[in-house]
């Protein structure tokens, strides 16, 4: 993965280093399924998706900073939007769900999007999702317009065998917010309970990713 | 001529010679600077309108247009709250319209140049407004350096060169100010002040926010004024009486007591006084004299003058108030057809669109804002950071140095006071009123509800005052430094204009370089362009920048059609201008245009990265071909689509004809 620092010259990072960002790359939920990332800076910038991980390289070219970071590798066992076909929806759904490549919290998210109804709520159960020790999400509301039209907050809910095991809600200006559970590794169904919060909350654009972890 | 004539001579020419000057300066550096900008979103709307006025204007004069409510409604008004554009009082469109009109052609103005001109003309006459006032107060290098640096301005002279308001409300803001300050003076100068209000607010909303300047001020300075002379009747000084009155004067002066001093007094009329020393009268006034008592009068005057007459008298000594409250409305309403019916409901909805607006996204210091509360300090911060650093710091210094004279003459000026009328006490307050001004174009932006969208060209109005403010810390510099070695040769005019070279030159730098993406210009306090966009200050707004993108995207073989973003309203305007492909015709807007696009574009706006992501999920790649950059800051992104890997296109049968 390659990131680059201050985030205003991304645009310049990708125009020269684009052709090796995948889209998956540049919406991920989080850096940490990473092992490697490649950091170019300038202005002495950082990116926080290298918090925690470690430098192991560093070289300057004409005022540029390329480090090479590095980070204990992890292995995904679900990918909730990659299992989005597999996954069965109810409730009280004004849109969605589908995978989008979203806005949210003005970075580029992957993720499951659904509009529920003003007050009501979304279930879009997996099956027998194969989980690791963790489930970590993200979540928050798409698109600017709409989070300025409309202020109302959405709220995401994990349900694991009928068991709430992580809650989340989300304002108009909270981005993209992030979950994490412990689970037993092994199948189980695992439940995303999206609900548009208050009566004047129409076009919530819920929009969340989710990763089982090893 | 001998010496004396000649020195009259000059002086009374050299001042015009030099607002001539900085005139043509003004009108050549902004004309010749607005044909490398682009066009703004908002300016190919004030242009097609402005079009549409000068049709109506002139359709009228010839005969062919009928003045009815049908035909004015046609072309100024409508149902909706933005038909016609009927949200923006019309001047300066109409003067687009017109220029355009007339002007195109001829002497190689291009149209687009025609449709500014009138702007760039109102922003020579605010250089020379600048330059007239200063000089009056402070005097001429004064003026000068003044002017320069309200010209210099890196935003508020990108600003200048653009067919839409924020320029012209800037001149005519000023100038209602400047024809009320010589109003204090002058009777013929109130009615300049009303009716420059009322082109003021024909050009822009943020006009009705001038009596919250020239209100204060007159009333402030007229309270300080009878603040300081009462308990005045045990005088330590001269007293002034000046009694206007009609009719005969029968007077009783009754004067006691060793005279010492050296007044005059004149009644001219019937019957003199002459009085000379100290003095107690009880003077009863009937007459048409004008009495002019320069004595020490420890008495009372009574004036039985009719109540009528005072009422005149009144209205006549608060004219500067009230020829702006007539004159105002009038020139508005005079020059807006749309007006002539249903004024009331008409300036309620016009005023009602700008106090309900929606909220624009816009990025200060790292967020995203959209929604009340704003940050109060705004107008502060952001003035901080896009006025050149030198012009700050000698307006700081001029600042301080007005406030310290201001406070000093209020301490020991009581004497003058005890001999100047209200209006002129008023008058002396030109910095107070330059200072209110400045308030009261930023105040609501210290409400938290004002939307800021725009940033500073808001509170564009401001700025001269801060400009004004620097030539005097200039000149004061010059003079300390000047003090420093008095024997030298050359006098303090060679310092001042030493000093204010430096500042100006550095001005004039900045507002070079920033050309012509000075939306996206930060001073040196914030580090530049670079500084600002590591603050998360705005990077620009309008799609303006587009226009440096346009001779990559025109070197694009096989495009068909482009996605153009917030230069979509602009995107015709190019084209005809040769500046973008004919054979490249925008894709519509939003998801459905970037799927439709082969080449799409995105301008840099933290609320527009979602346009970013669009193109990227629908080119199935994250890489621009070519990136606009302003001092290494990005403002312009511009994608190719990969080639499509097109399924084999199924042969079909023939429908049957």
């Amino acid at each position: 993965m390659i990131v680059f620092a201050p985030a205003w010259i991304d645009p310049v990072g990708r125009q020269h280093l684009g052709d090796l960002i995948p889209l998956d790359a540049a919406g991920r939920l989080d850096a940490a399924r990473f092992p490697t990332i490649w950091h170019v800076a300038i202005r002495n910038a950082t990116n926080p998706d290298v918090a925690g991980a470690t430098a192991r390289e560093s070289q300057d070219f004409d005022g540029v900073t390329v480090t090479r970071f590095e980070q204990p590798k992890i292995t995904v066992t679900a990918d909730a939007a990659a299992l989005l076909p597999t996954a069965k929806a109810a409730g009280a759904i004004a849109r969605g769900p589908s995978l989008e490549l979203a806005e949210v919290g003005f970075a580029p998210h992957r993720c499951v999007q659904v509009v529920p109804q003003p007050n009501k709520s979304v279930r879009i159960t997996y099956p027998g999702m194969a989980l690791g020790t963790t489930l970590v999400a993200g979540v928050g509301l798409a698109d600017i317009f709409t989070r300025r039209d409309v202020r109302a907050p959405g709220k995401l809910e994990i349900e694991i065998g009928g068991t709430i095991v992580a809650t989340a809600q989300f304002g108009v200006d909270d981005g993209w917010v992030k979950l994490q559970a412990a689970t037993q590794p092994g199948a189980a169904d695992v439940t995303f309970i999206a609900t548009a919060v208050g009566a004047n909350a129409r076009d919530r654009l819920i929009c969340f990713a989710a990763e089982a972890r090893q | 001529m001998s010496a004396a004539p000649q020195q009259r001579h000059l002086q009374r020419w050299l001042p015009r010679i030099i607002a001539a000057g900085l005139f043509i300066l003004a009108f050549a550096l902004v004309g010749e600077g607005q044909t490398h900008v682009g066009i703004a979103r908002d300016e190919t709307v004030y242009m097609t309108y402005g079009s549409r006025y000068a049709e109506w204007w002139t359709g009228v004069f010839r005969g062919k247009i009928p003045v009815s409510e049908k035909s004015i409604t046609s072309f100024f008004g409508g149902a909706g709250a933005t038909d016609n554009n009927r949200e923006h009082p019309p001047l300066l469109k109409t003067l687009s319209g017109l220029s355009e009109r007339w002007l195109r052609g001829p002497l190689g103005v291009s149209r687009l140049t025609a449709f500014r001109l009138p702007a760039i003309a109102l922003n020579a006459l605010l250089i020379v407004i600048i330059f007239a006032w200063t000089r009056r107060l402070w005097g001429l290098g004064t003026g000068v350096i003044a002017a320069l640096l309200t010209l210099l301005l890196p935003r508020a002279f990108f600003h200048a060169g653009l067919a839409c308001f924020d320029g012209p409300i800037v001149t005519l803001w000023v100038g209602t100010l400047y024809a009320y300050w010589r109003g204090l003076a002058s009777t013929r100068w109130r009615m300049v002040s009303g009716i420059v209000f009322g082109l003021a607010l024909a050009t822009k909303h943020n006009a009705i926010l001038l009596p919250f300047v020239v209100g204060p001020h007159y009333v402030g300075t007229h309270v300080l004024h009878w603040w300081r002379r009462r308990g005045m009747k045990t005088p330590t000084g001269t007293v002034t009486v000046t009694v206007t009155d009609t009719g005969t004067d029968t007077a009783t002066a009754t004067n006691t007591g060793t005279d010492t001093g050296t007044g005059t007094g004149t009644v001219t009329g019937t019957g003199t006084v002459t009085g000379t020393g100290t003095e107690t009268a009880t003077n009863t006034n009937t007459g048409t004299n004008t009495v002019t008592d320069t004595n020490t009068n420890m008495g009372t005057d009574t004036n039985n003058a009719s109540v009528a007459k005072r009422c005149v008298s009144a209205l006549r000594q608060h004219s500067s108030l009230l020829w702006p409250m007539v004159l105002g409305p009038l020139t508005l309403i005079a020059l807006w057809p749309w007006l002539w019916f249903h004024p009331i409901a008409h300036i309620k909805e016009w005023l009602s669109f700008h106090f309900t607006h929606v909220h624009y996204n816009f990025e200060y210091l790292g967020h995203n804002w959209n929604a009340p509360r704003f940050p109060w300090h705004v107008a502060l911060v952001t003035t901080l950071f896009t006025v050149p650093a030198a012009t700050l710091t000698a307006a700081a210094c001029g600042a301080a140095v007005g406030v310290h004279g201001w406070y000093r003459a209020l301490r020991a000026g009581r004497e003058q006071t005890k001999h100047e009328s209200a209006t002129a006490f008023a008058h002396r307050h030109a910095g107070l009123l330059l200072a209110l001004s400045a308030a009261a174009s930023m105040g609501p932006f210290f409400l938290g509800s004002t939307p800021i969208f725009g940033a500073e060209k808001h509170w564009a109005p401001a700025i001269p005052s801060f400009c004004i403010a620097a030539a005097v810390g200039i000149a004061w510099a010059a003079r300390r430094l000047a003090a420093l070695r008095p024997s030298a040769s050359h006098g303090p005019a060679v310092v001042l204009a030493a000093v204010g070279t430096c500042v100006v030159a550095s001005a004039a730098i900045e507002t070079r370089q920033a050309q012509p993406y000075a939306l996206s210009y930060y001073n040196a306090l914030a580090g530049g362009a670079p500084g600002g966009a590591d603050l998360g200050m705005n990077r620009q707004f309008w799609g303006i920048a587009v226009r440096g993108a346009l001779p990559f995207i025109a070197s694009q073989p096989n495009v068909h059609a482009i996605y153009s973003h917030d230069a979509s309203p602009a995107w015709g305007w190019y084209q005809s201008m040769g500046l973008a492909p004919k054979a490249l015709p925008d894709a519509g807007p939003e998801a459905m245009g970037i799927d439709r696009s082969d080449i799409a574009l995105v301008v840099h706006e933290k609320h527009f990265l979602r346009h970013d992501y669009m193109i990227w999920k629908s080119y199935g790649t994250v890489q621009p071909v070519f990136v606009l950059r302003s001092d290494g800051v990005p403002l312009v992104s511009v994608y190719r689509r990969p080639p499509r890997v097109m399924p084999p296109t199924p042969v079909a049968p023939t429908p049957p004809r």
